[in-house]
């Protein structure tokens, strides 16, 4: 089946100002999103992996245009909605949701879930009015919810259930693409588990492609096709699932993957350990943003700065394979 | 603090800017005829026609304002119905007495405002705090013109401790003058600091509340700290702060007290002056009023800024 | 859809609750309640008075037959305290009405879209908070003539920086809400989020501000009144004071100047307690 690329993110760059001088010009920049590129294909699961800090929220943030980029551009099928305002931009956010981290600030304390669920509907004017209605009831069914929760309000309802809510909500417009910013980080264990089962299901029910951004490799291992590793704004690995986990080229995905818990102690590898913290994004390391950290650094990745290299589908951003293009 | 001064100085400026334009859009966008409000209708057609041309009446409305702003700069505020004689002289003479009384006031409200405003939010909750705050509102709904009588029937009349009204006695000089005008002072000083005092035990209170309620203070505690210097040292110091930023807004509300007061003393201040302006239709005399006050809540704000920045080192660093 | 809406427990019974356990607001509110019924029964209670009483009725000292004494014209003290509540309420009312309406607005959009907008409208906020206002109720009061209604226009006109400073504050921390970006993300127009789910999170210190306007309002009022401004048909509690002191008779005759004084302070300490018992209630951080 041939793929159908929907969304192509090329040279993404968000930067937030910190300082201002006296006449307001800003002198430094935190790069949160600093050139990150790729594209995202029908049916699939695209998911970021980084640290906090690492700019995985800002990277869905500025897509849904909740943050403005400031640098590159975002096509949604062959649209440029970098710039997009007003009555159009509206009509575009029809087609990408986002569901939250934090399922306490996430819904309005004030409205009932029904409410809140129909409330997008009413506002883009999709369905008739008592269609409405229904489709909220039956949307709260597909997420696991009893259909008379619909007039409760989201203090009566736990972590796991107002996050089945907010995915309801997400997908009151019938959206082309989902944004999972840490959907399940601030979820109980057994608890995650329930809701990433539901956003398989619901996958494969709908028809939906996902990009799903977690600090959690395990995670991002079970839900992605693909998976993007992030460090402090830049893409360090791209590759699809099964290439990442049996041949992780960038030492800091190795670090990522050896970290993940295995239950069988045959099976346990040597745990890497990352020396230091991740720096600050204002002012980030000069070369390799990882120099600082990295196990297999070289005095090459202090001074220059390395560009993303493309093995067959597999990019790599790390001197140790720069050599090989020559 | 160089920098926190120019700040001040511009915001000042576009405050009393924008307080004289709406003074001036007031006196002339009313309905009616306009010339009413500048030029007594009783003089005689020639003087009138004079006036008419002086004050540019005859002009577009936009040519006015520019006129009305170059003479105010030249501190020119127009001319007395009543007196007859320019505005700006007579104002000269009856501000300071004003003045004097809001600034004493002042004084003694955050001398005794703030110490109870701490103490009601340390003890807050209990019987203390509940009486101070019913006793505070009381004190701010006193009908102020009802109080000041009040008091003047009562140590004017019933007790005869002070004069009833007036500022001084006419025909002392040195030191029984001074004497004089401070028995003439305490009254209307007294009435306005029931009304007034109200005012920063109440906001005093309600940001020591804010601030005893931080992690700091509770580590202070938990160093062992005296009690007494954990509530002034630390949480006192930092409420005080936000009440010495309010102390200039709160100056801007007491002079509508001072008003009242002035009425009811025949206190000789711009108060006083505004009253009976009123009564004789006299705008000139009421615009120069407002003006002349609204410059001296504006200076003093300017003043409270720079002392919070001085106590604040947050500030000072902006 | 309506007749599925459910009680919401909880939330409201705590709040009641905790206002009731401050004493201060449950005077507060018993007052509102007896000015309210005071205004609405006026009628039942007694006559209204006007134009010229009896010559001999002139500054009667309170008696079986005018409980709190007569005025200079010989008109019924009592009568006319009554009466004022009404025209209280309704310069409270109008007040409220206009500083809500031009300041809950200003303090909304200065609340949520932050930048120049909030500049803009904090700025002049700022200038009328800072800027005696009695002075300048004066002379528009003198310049526009003293109709109750003008009365009450001028002091709301004054009036709504108040609210406006308490609404944008409320509405930029409500701004800051996940929910909020929630709603931007899910394409709800901004009036609709600023107006609905903005405000309505917002509304607690409002309200609370709302009931002190009322309370600052008659204090104005008052005042005006008693410095001649007020309005002549109509006898507000202010207004009375004005008689009382034209009449010379302010101190010799006590009950002319006590009652309605009174009553003042009765109206404004009601709704100041009232709104202090609201926001000790409505603060999540006290109620601990």
């Amino acid at each position: 089946m041939k793929k159908q690329k929907i969304l192509e993110v090329k040279n993404l760059k968000t930067y937030f100002p910190l300082k201002r001088n006296f006449f307001g010009q800003v002198t430094n920049y935190t790069k949160a999103v600093d050139d990150v590129s790729f594209d995202l294909y029908k049916g699939e699961v695209l998911g970021i992996v980084g640290e906090t800090g690492s700019g995985k929220s800002t990277i869905g943030r500025s897509l849904l245009r909740l943050v403005e980029p400031t640098g590159g551009s975002i096509f949604y099928r062959g649209e440029n909605i970098t710039e997009m305002k007003g009555e159009k931009l509206r009509k575009i956010r029809k087609n990408i949701q986002m569901i939250f981290q934090d399922p306490f600030a996430s819904l309005n304390p004030r409205i009932s879930i029904g409410e809140c669920i129909v409330e997008p509907m009413r506002e883009h004017a999709i369905y008739k009015k008592d269609d409405c209605f229904n489709q909220a009831l039956m949307l709260l069914e597909k997420v696991g919810l009893d259909k008379d929760y619909y007039i409760r309000y989201p203090h009566e309802f736990s972590g796991g259930q107002r996050q089945r809510v907010g995915i309801a909500r997400a997908l009151a417009l019938d959206p082309e693409i989902i944004i999972a910013d840490e959907a399940v980080s601030s979820l109980d264990v057994s608890v995650q588990a329930q809701i990433i089962n539901l956003f398989s299901d619901l996958q494969q029910e709908l028809g939906l492609t996902y990009i799903f951004i977690a600090h959690d490799l395990s995670v991002v291992k079970f839900v992605s096709n693909s998976i993007i590793v992030i460090y402090l704004g830049e893409i360090m690995e791209i590759a699809n699932k099964e290439d990442l986990f049996n041949q992780p080229l960038h030492p800091y995905t190795q670090a990522l993957i050896s970290a993940i818990p295995v239950p069988d102690p045959n099976k346990r590898g040597r745990r890497i350990i990352l020396k230091g913290e991740i720096p600050s994004p204002a002012h980030p390391p000069t070369g390799c943003k990882f120099s600082t950290r990295c196990f297999k650094v070289m005095d090459v990745c202090h001074e220059i700065h390395p560009d993303l290299v493309n093995f067959d589908n597999h990019q790599v951003r790390c001197h140790l394979y720069q050599k090989k293009e020559e | 603090m160089f920098k926190v001064l120019q700040k001040q100085l511009i915001k000042g400026f576009i405050t009393f800017f924008i307080a004289v334009s709406i003074t001036f859009l007031i006196l002339r966008l009313m309905p009616g005829d306009p010339t009413t409000m500048l030029i007594d209708p009783r003089m005689t057609e020639a003087a009138r026609q004079r006036l008419l041309v002086d004050f540019g009446l005859d002009k577009s409305l936009i040519a006015q304002y520019f006129l009305y702003l170059k003479q105010l700069f030249c501190g020119n505020l127009g001319v007395s119905f009543v007196f007859r004689t320019p505005v700006s002289e007579i104002l000269r003479e009856r501000l300071p007495w004003t003045l004097a009384l809001m600034g004493i006031t002042q004084i003694i409200t955050m001398s005794i405002g703030i110490p109870l405003g701490v103490m009601a939010a340390y003890k807050r909750g209990k019987l203390v705090d509940q009486i101070i705050n019913a006793l505070s509102i009381l004190g701010m709904s006193i009908f102020i013109p009802w109080l000041g009588i009040m008091l003047l029937f009562l140590f004017g009349y019933i007790l005869p401790i002070f004069p009833i009204g007036g500022g001084y006695t006419p025909g002392l000089s040195g030191w029984e003058y001074f004497l004089d005008v401070g028995m003439h002072f305490i009254l209307p000083v007294l009435t306005l600091t029931i009304i007034y005092l109200a005012n920063y035990i109440l906001f005093t209170r309600a940001s020591m509340v804010d601030v005893l309620n931080e992690d700091y203070i509770r580590t202070a505690r938990s160093k062992g700290m005296e009690e007494k210097r954990v509530i002034w040292n630390h949480g006192a110091r930092n409420a005080m702060i936000s009440t010495v930023t309010m102390a200039g807004m709160l100056f801007g509300r007491m002079v509508g007290g001072a008003v009242l007061t002035e009425t009811v003393y025949a206190y000789p201040g711009v108060g006083r002056m505004i009253y009976d302006a009123v009564g004789q239709q006299d705008f000139p005399l009421l615009q120069g009023s407002f003006i002349v006050l609204a410059l001296s809540v504006i200076v003093m704000n300017i003043v409270a800024d720079l002392i919070c920045a001085y106590l604040n080192p947050r500030m000072k660093m902006e | 859809m309506n007749k599925f809406r459910s009680y919401q427990q909880g939330k409201w019974l705590r709040i009641g609750k905790s206002f009731f356990e401050h004493r201060l607001g449950v005077i507060g509110l018993i007052g509102v309640i007896v000015v309210f019924l005071v205004a609405i029964f006026a009628p039942y209670i007694a006559e209204s008075v006007s134009g010229y009483g009896e010559v001999k009725d002139i500054l009667n000292s309170p008696s079986l037959e005018h409980i709190f004494g007569t005025d200079a014209l010989g008109l019924d003290l009592f009568s006319q305290v009554i009466w004022g509540t009404r025209i209280s309420l309704q310069v409270g009312f109008l007040v409220v009405l206009i500083a809500a309406l031009i300041g809950i607005p200003i303090g909304l959009f200065s609340g949520y879209y932050g930048g120049w907008v909030s500049t803009l409208g904090m700025g002049l906020t700022n200038v009328f908070l800072t800027l005696p206002l009695l002075p300048l109720m004066i002379i528009a009061a003198a310049v526009l003539g003293s109709n109750i209604n003008n009365i009450a226009l001028i002091i709301g006109l004054f009036s709504w920086p108040q609210i406006a400073r308490i609404t944008r504050s409320a509405a930029a921390e409500v701004t800051g809400m996940q929910y909020i970006e929630a709603a931007k993300s899910l394409g709800i127009r901004a009036n609709r989020i600023i107006f609905h789910h903005v405000l309505v999170n917002a509304s607690a210190p409002i309200l609370v501000n709302l009931t002190i306007v009322v309370a600052t309002a008659i204090i104005s009022e008052s005042a005006l009144s008693f410095l001649g401004l007020g309005d002549p048909l109509t006898w507000s509690w202010g207004k009375i004071l004005h008689n009382a002191h034209r009449s010379g008779a302010f101190i010799s005759s006590w009950w002319f100047s006590l009652f309605p004084s009174l009553a003042i302070t009765f109206f404004v300490v009601s709704f100041n307690f009232l709104g202090m018992g609201m926001r000790e209630a409505l603060n999540p951080r006290l109620r601990e």
